[in-house]
């Protein structure tokens, strides 16, 4: 018989939340968090808001709590890599782990482009080839960072396939864990939006200038935004072992492509990652209680997304109760993922789905319920997130309550 | 589930043209430049990178005589390894940015600006509908994305995987390279960083069995630990014994070892004295200088290049354990059984 794999931590940094509690509490505040970003200038920008971490907030929660782990950051590591750390610090310690008992595991980190080529295409750009922005360029610096700082011994991965990476990375480290490679791993995303990002966002004219507004008729986008989410995963039997206290069971994954376009989703590739996450779980569809979806708020992403759900849950709006908690966060891009899979088990744990407070007309092409005035209270005992990455990639998650 | 994961093909590009005959490989990097088409719709839909992998891939295919389902087949999945990725696409991005603003972006060169774009791009034009994702570190890429290729296949999510090595040097890479000191390297008998893509078919044993295809050699046993913190050479010993251990060695059937040849050569060969004493070691080589280092696809480029050269019959099998390692990333081995011996007949 298979040994479940269970949640046992989990940690946030996000623009308007440092730590997974702090995270709830704005989740179920609903306020949507807009501000001209503390790392460059979008004056020049269509729309000129975002939900962008401020790395001196991050320094000074990293550096007084964890001074000896930050430190072994290296003096290169990309801005990203203190976010994830910290994050990973929330999460190892909400598992009730300390660094002996962490060294052995292993890491697993999505990441959209990851590490800090800009800042070393600038440097050459000006000749100045520092090796401080050399070791940061490549994609996995902060993987490399992060490890190196927090000690680990176990498989250290660093997974780039979009806004699916950090949902991949979850998969990579269940099966790390499903295999015996670890007994614990960490497993989550981190990431840094750069001016390019916000002008390749802007030239494709998906991002709202006034909030994210998925699933509703008059959506008109997302909302960049970045930061750190990571949840510690390991073996039921292991947790048992340690007296650990699982929050949730990481029931099945599932992933697929399109097939399809660069940047057009269809709604078959999501549909068979779902389809592949439930038959993993050994569960039907109607066992689902509430899917975190994608939802950007892009008015394609909501509109293929809402058909997969329908083919697959159909299309009497009964059950599952469905959001996008992206209306409160904006968009992690290669970190949604993993900041969906906390808020899935925050979901189960609290038995609460936060509200979309943005959305004021839910588009009725789009037939799921929504959760719109305040938290609604649900009795989950399945949860899915969804997410779907340029190019077509698709990944599924299934998580259930204990 | 499928307990036995075998690779049924195998191609590779690297600049040398490694071989110009057998089945697996086709014409060197600059020959499948020189050959692409470059309409204005292809410039549109791919990069040179993932015009690249879309060659090697369906060479890959061509290989192990699969046929894709008409439609999109979600039974094949794709998985790519690499250490730059896409950076030269991202550092177009961020040149337009600085020197036009944020106006003269194009939306889809953006759009083409992810790590994982090679392998979308290929699973569009194929109609590859399984699982698509991209590992990003160092030399133990290839090997991470074999062992989620792997793990794949065996909780039964598709049928086949295609594991894809790719890595383009350009002006950015080259001078990132050069700013970390791994350029121009240490020692002259290194084998040269260089670009270079592969494809390897892995399937469930049952699946090849059924299509009739003959495996080049089953993918037994994978092992990655991180070395960035911890004693290296422990964990190299430690990687090497996990990887050993689901190869059935004796007396009469030991591992021969293909040490990685970067450049921890020290530390490498001091780990495999330790696991020498305690387990049976055939031969030990280091991948010939010829084969070169692809960086993130240098494992991928190595089992393409080893296991290439023609069909192994199932039953003369011998364990061969492959290494990769990087001081900054993983320990990494792979654990092989085949009748392949050695690159030696695959020289140019």
């Amino acid at each position: 018989m298979t040994d479940s794999i269970v949640v046992t931590g989990l940690g946030v940094v996000t623009a308007a939340a440092i730590g997974a509690g702090a995270f709830w509490q704005h989740l179920l505040a609903g306020e949507p968090y807009l501000a001209a970003p503390p790392t460059f200038d979008a004056e020049g920008f269509r729309s000129k808001r975002a939900a962008i971490v401020d790395p001196t907030k991050v320094a000074a929660a990293l550096r007084p709590g964890h001074p000896e782990i930050a430190a072994r950051l290296p003096v290169w590591a990309p801005p990203c890599a203190s976010y994830g750390l910290l994050a990973a610090l929330d999460a190892l310690g909400s598992a009730g782990l300390d660094a002996p008992s962490w060294r052995p595991a292993g890491i697993s980190i999505g990441t959209t482009s990851g590490g800090a080529m800009d800042e070393f295409s600038a440097a050459c750009s000006s000749e100045l080839t520092l090796p401080v922005f050399a070791d940061a360029a490549p994609a996995h610096s902060a993987m490399t960072a992060i490890a190196t700082a927090l000690a680990l011994e176990g498989p250290a991965s660093s997974i780039s396939s979009a806004c699916t990476s950090s949902a991949m990375s979850i998969m990579n480290a269940a099966f790390r864990l499903r295999a015996h490679d670890a007994d614990i791993m960490l497993a989550g995303g981190c990431d840094q939006v750069r001016s390019a990002d916000f002008g390749g966002f802007n030239a494709l004219r998906a991002m709202a200038p006034d909030g994210c507004r998925a699933f509703d008729a008059h959506r008109r986008g997302m909302v960049m935004a970045d930061g750190a989410a990571f949840l510690v995963l390991e073996r039921e039997s292991h947790a048992c072992r340690r007296s650990a206290r699982p929050l949730a069971r990481l029931k099945g994954i599932g992933a697929a492509s399109d097939a399809y376009h660069l940047t057009a989703p269809h709604p078959d590739g999501l549909l068979r990652a779902m389809r592949t996450a439930l038959a993993d779980a050994g569960l039907d569809a109607g066992a689902i209680d509430y899917v975190n979806c994608h939802g950007t708020g892009t008015p394609a992403n909501d509109k293929a997304e809402a058909q997969a759900m329908a083919c697959l849950f159909g299309r009497d709006g009964g059950r599952p109760l469905v959001s996008s908690t992206k209306t409160t966060t904006g968009h992690l891009l290669g970190t949604a993922g993993a900041l969906e899979a906390a808020v899935a088990v925050l979901v189960l744990t609290h038995g609460v789905v936060p509200p979309m407070t943005t959305v004021t007309t839910p588009d009725p092409e789009l037939v799921q319920p929504l959760p719109l005035g305040g938290p609604h209270p649900v009795q989950a005992r399945h949860v899915m997130s969804n997410s779907l990455g340029f190019g077509g990639t698709n990944a599924s998650l299934v998580f259930a309550s204990l | 589930m499928s307990s036995h994961v075998v690779i049924t093909g195998v191609a590779a590009i690297t600049p040398r043209n490694a071989a110009e005959t057998a089945p697996g490989r086709i014409e060197g990097i600059a020959a499948a430049d020189a050959g692409q088409p470059a309409s204005r719709s292809e410039h549109n839909r791919h990069t040179r990178l993932s015009r690249l992998t879309l060659a090697v891939v369906r060479a890959c295919l061509s290989d192990a005589e699969l046929r894709l389902e008409a439609g999109p087949d979600a039974t094949v999945g794709l998985v790519g390894a690499s250490s730059y990725g896409c950076v030269d696409t991202t550092d177009g991005i961020f040149r337009t940015m600085r020197e036009k603003g944020p106006a003269a972006i194009d939306a889809v060169e953006f759009a083409k600006a992810t790590h994982v774009f090679p392998l979308t791009a290929t699973a569009t034009e194929l109609g590859i509908a399984g699982p698509v994702t991209a590992f990003v570190s160092s030399a133990s890429a290839s090997v991470e994305a074999l062992a989620f290729a792997r793990d794949l296949i065996q909780a039964g999510q598709c049928g086949a995987m295609l594991v894809v090595g790719f890595e383009e040097i350009t002006e950015v890479v080259a001078r990132n390279l050069a700013a970390r000191g791994l350029l121009p390297l240490p020692s002259p008998v290194t084998p040269r960083i260089g670009e270079g893509m592969a494809a390897i078919l892995l399937e469930s044993a049952e699946a090849a069995a059924a299509r009739g295809a003959l495996a080049r050699a089953e993918l037994r046993t994978i092992a990655i630990r991180c070395l960035t913190a911890a004693d290296p050479i422990d964990q190299i010993e430690r990687t090497m014994h996990r990887a050993l251990d689901g190869l059935e060695l004796s007396t009469s059937s030991p591992a021969s070892i293909i040490l990685s040849g970067d450049v921890a050569a020290g530390v490498e060969r001091e780990a495999l004295r330790r696991v020498a004493a305690r387990r049976p070691i055939g031969d030990v080589r280091t991948p010939p200088c010829w084969l070169g280092n692809q960086l993130g696809a240098s494992m991928a480029v190595r089992l393409a290049t080893l296991l290439d050269g023609g069909r192994v019959p199932s039953d003369a099998r011998a364990p061969i354990l492959l290494n990769a390692i990087d001081t900054r990333g993983n320990a990494a081995a792979v654990g092989i059984l085949t009748a392949a011996r050695g690159f030696e007949e695959r020289a140019p």
